[in-house]
């Protein structure tokens, strides 16, 4: 089938958001269940069929949602009412909006503050060390079984 | 109440503000007159008719914040948002006819509660209020504060 034209093409609109907690890995289709369940129900069917969502990319801490053009407002307010995705709680949180993918995939490329793992001692136990975009660093307890999350504040300096 | 005329008291001239959760008519009548009190929160919640357009001029009148709450509009789903976003346009009705000052809020007790002013703004719109509407409510916390730290 040939490719049409690029202005007979349908106009698209694409919705970079970035995952809170930092360190969730939600799989792409729950991802696409919960944006579907927060657009049907808060504009309903018509609504939802007008805005078409679509999940393009999930990974690495980001989501790529496409919208048509012209439902961006009501698909911003869909996706600031999704607060779990499958099992998982999850908020999104938009980055930017675009007509086209290049720009989204600039952004996504651009350092977001967030740094790999680094293992941290604190009073001779050992902890993963994730800092997020923002001032917080969050410990994490090597421990298998029962993990503890502990919050270390630039503040005060100290774990609490 | 004599919890609240307790909290008036403990609360000295600092920057604390006091915020009363709504009940029935005479309550909010009550809680608004008193002097000291900064929001009424949580209007959605209490009973039709609870808020009123006298309670509403007294609010202008006293300077006390009514808070929109958005916190509903994200976790609930179904006709009880609907009921919320029915609240909040009448009370967006009578904000914009008698002028009190309004905020608005999330209520959010983790990180996962929070949004940005973005986002605020776009959940604001689904009950009529614009984005320089959203953007001065969420500033009015920060002015009670100023108000009775009595900087000018």
């Amino acid at each position: 089938m040939p490719s049409r034209l690029p202005s007979q093409r349908e106009r698209r609109r694409y919705l970079l958001c970035r995952t809170v907690p930092a360190w969730a890995e939600p799989e792409p289709r729950e991802v696409f269940h919960a944006i579907c369940e927060a657009v049907t129900t808060l504009w309903g069917d018509t609504g939802a069929a007008a805005i078409a969502p679509a999940v393009l990319d999930c990974g690495r801490g980001y989501v790529v949602v496409r919208c048509r053009r012209g439902t961006e407002t009501q698909m911003s307010a869909a996706l600031a009412t999704v607060s779990r995705a499958g099992e998982g709680r999850l908020a999104l949180r938009q980055v930017l909006t675009s007509g086209t993918l290049h720009s989204i995939r600039r952004r996504m490329q651009e350092p977001n503050g967030t740094s790999s793992d680094t293992p941290v001692v604190v009073d001779g136990r050992a902890f993963t060390a994730r800092r997020s975009a923002g001032q917080k660093v969050d410990l994490i307890a090597e421990e298998k079984k029962s993990p503890e999350l502990l919050f270390f504040t630039e503040d005060d300096g100290v774990v609490r | 109440m004599k919890g609240i005329i307790a909290a008036l008291r403990d609360k000295g001239k600092g920057s604390d503000l006091l915020l009363v959760d709504a009940g029935d008519q005479a309550f909010n009548r009550a809680v608004i007159s008193l002097r000291g009190v900064d929001v009424l929160r949580q209007v959605h919640r209490a009973p039709r008719g609870a808020f009123t357009h006298v309670t509403a001029r007294m609010a202008a009148e006293h300077g006390v914040a009514l808070e929109f709450d958005l916190q509903p509009l994200v976790q609930l789903r179904g006709w009880p948002r609907q009921r919320v976003l029915q609240s909040h346009v009448r009370l967006l009705r009578l904000q914009r006819k008698y002028g009190f000052p309004c905020t608005v809020a999330t209520n959010a007790r983790s990180i996962l509660d929070l949004r940005s002013p973005r986002e605020l703004a776009a959940l604001a719109r689904l009950f009529g209020m614009g984005e320089e509407e959203t953007l001065r409510a969420l500033a009015v916390p920060s002015e009670l504060a100023r108000r009775h730290r009595g900087v000018p």
